[in-house]
């Protein structure tokens, strides 16, 4: 039982928005979403003790220069690899130290600025020796076979997925242009362009079966969330965010991070699966279901992310998400909005913490023309089968 | 079971794999060695649990177990998934832009990446047999290409 994150609350979110090309530099870009979050919840940097931060340098900074060049001085911090899988864990971590009195405000920061990089995995790259540790990187890649760059694995893992349930371009298609439609609503996207579907199978494959509209768009940009214990969020400005329970991220023999579990990619078996849907830790600690969530919102690099996830955690039966995806049902007005901010694909790549900021959005009712009606609980969770339950 | 070399080609592409590879460590070094010198692709088998795997660590994924012998691959296998690179991420796959590379599930069961040779059209479930490629600084990698007639 997660008893300890239901006295956690969200107090304060600011962002820096999201460039392709912000022209600054990612310690400028976390002053400007440290700024907004700290003025979003009335708190002066004096009162900040906690830090922790995803994507350190190259891509963005580390824990201790970020502390040093924006005058925090914290008696608790923590960071994670730079990768963009631990949005998740980086509020669990705050979570936790926040019940167990480590801190007594946390600041979770993600900074990075991908424009002054090449495309992910590409030779001559600083990230790019992590694709030949210990014997292949974290995506299956395996480069002297040609398989490079985080979408290799995640093609490989979507066109078995597509064979073996018998999903067309066409179906995949509907991922892309909900999360458009969303980013139309929202003046921080990056791509506002309105996409059919003509437009979405006209778009170049990048690595079969994924074309460019399948992928997220490389973004620079900076989140701050402030997490406090509830009893104090509720005497601050802003309605405070509840995280009403979570999980954690899963790995192992039966799990390959760009796949769901099952469908043996890599050398993941194809038979056992992991608890799925309403058995998960993240709905039995919250006595919630996946029909609770009002809104739900995923990371998605790679557009059939969002299918296997909705499929991970039981919001429809394993291999029937792109049927159940069709005819608005992900959109905002649907029976289930999905990245109602337009997600990685369109608002941009920020590793889910625009998704975080979307989410604390609409349980505070700020999201404007994209608010999802009566939004009470707003799911995060991922591929990779970590999860958060936030409400209000 | 005795299992004959493989043909080994030479890479048509440009670049050294050494480049490419991860460092060869004792846990290994047979494994690397046996391709380049003998045009041998080796498996681990477990002691313990007698089951086959790739790619080479100390500790049987399945069991835990340490002890294991060398196995050399049959080298057939099928298709389990491929993807299609459109754009070079690799300046040796530069030229063979778009190339293919596959998933394929070995006869002996583990599921090895290889890039396609001389595949236009792959498709999930064909069988593939192993043909090695010869890179320009000696380096042996493990390809896949069409099966023939009864193999
Ligand atoms: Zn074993």
């Amino acid at each position: 039982m997660n008893r300890a994150s239901t006295t956690v609350s969200v107090a304060g979110v600011g962002t820096a928005g999201f460039a392709r090309h912000s022209g600054v530099s990612a310690i400028a870009l976390a002053d400007i979403a440290l700024t907004e979050a700290l003025d979003d919840c009335g708190l002066s940097r004096a009162s900040v003790d906690g830090l922790l931060v995803h994507i350190g340098s190259p891509r963005g900074a580390d824990y201790d220069t970020l502390a040093r060049m924006l005058g925090l001085y914290v008696g608790f911090a923590g960071q994670t690899w730079a990768h963009g899988r631990f949005t998740g864990t980086i509020i669990q971590h705050a979570v936790l130290a926040l019940a167990h009195g480590l801190a007594e405000y946390v600041v979770c920061l993600a900074t990075f600025r991908n424009s002054v990089w090449g495309r992910h995995g590409t030779t001559g790259f600083p990230d790019f020796a992590e694709a030949i540790r210990e014997g292949g990187g974290p995506h299956a890649e395996t480069l002297p076979a040609g398989l490079a760059a985080p979408i290799g694995g995640a093609a490989m893992a979507a066109q078995r997925y597509m064979h073996v349930y018998g999903v067309d371009a066409a179906k995949l298609g509907a991922v892309a242009l909900a999360q458009r439609r969303a980013a139309l609503q929202n003046p921080l996207a990056v791509m506002r362009e309105p996409l059919d579907l003509a437009t979405y199978l006209r778009s170049p494959f990048v690595v079969e079966p994924l074309r460019r509209l399948d992928c997220s768009v490389p973004v620079d940009t900076a989140v701050a969330v402030v997490l406090t214990r509830a009893d104090r969020a509720r005497d601050m400005p802003r309605p405070p965010v509840d995280v009403l329970g979570f999980q954690g991220l899963s790995a192992g023999p039966d799990e390959f991070v760009f796949g769901p579990p099952g469908l043996g990619v890599h050398q993941v078996s194809a038979v056992n699966r992991r608890p799925e849907g309403a058995a998960q830790a993240v709905f039995r600690t919250t006595g919630l279901t996946p029909a609770d969530i009002d809104t739900l919102h995923c990371y998605d690099g790679f557009s059939p992310q969002v299918l296997w996830t909705l499929e991970r955690f039981g919001f429809c039966p394993a291999g029937e998400s792109a049927d159940w995806v069709q005819g608005g049902r992900i959109e905002i007005d649907g029976e289930l909005p999905v990245n109602t901010s337009g997600g990685h694909l369109s608002e941009g790549h920020s590793n889910g913490w625009g998704q975080t900021i979307e989410i604390v959005r609409q349980l505070r009712g700020e999201a404007g023309p994209r608010q999802v009606n009566d939004c009470q609980t707003a799911m995060w969770a991922t591929t990779f089968g970590d999860a958060i339950i936030y409400g209000r | 079971m005795a299992v004959d070399a493989h043909t080994v080609s030479e890479f048509p592409g440009t670049g050294a794999a050494s480049d490419l590879m991860p460092s060869r460590t004792d846990d290994t070094e047979a494994f690397y060695s046996a391709l380049d010198n003998d045009g041998r692709l080796l498996l681990q088998l477990c002691r313990a649990c007698n089951r086959h795997r790739t790619p080479t660590v100390p500790v049987c994924p399945h069991c835990g177990a340490r002890e294991f012998t060398w196995t050399a691959a049959a080298g057939t296998g099928r298709l389990y998934s491929w993807v299609r690179y459109h754009r070079p991420y690799l300046s040796p796959f530069a030229s063979l832009t778009p190339y293919s590379v596959g998933l394929v599930e070995l006869a002996e069961g583990p599921r090895m990446f290889g890039r396609l040779v001389g595949i236009p059209s792959p498709v999930i479930g064909m069988r593939v047999r192993t043909v090695l490629e010869r890179w320009s600084d000696g380096v042996v990698v493990p390809a896949f290409g069409a099966a023939e007639e009864g193999e």
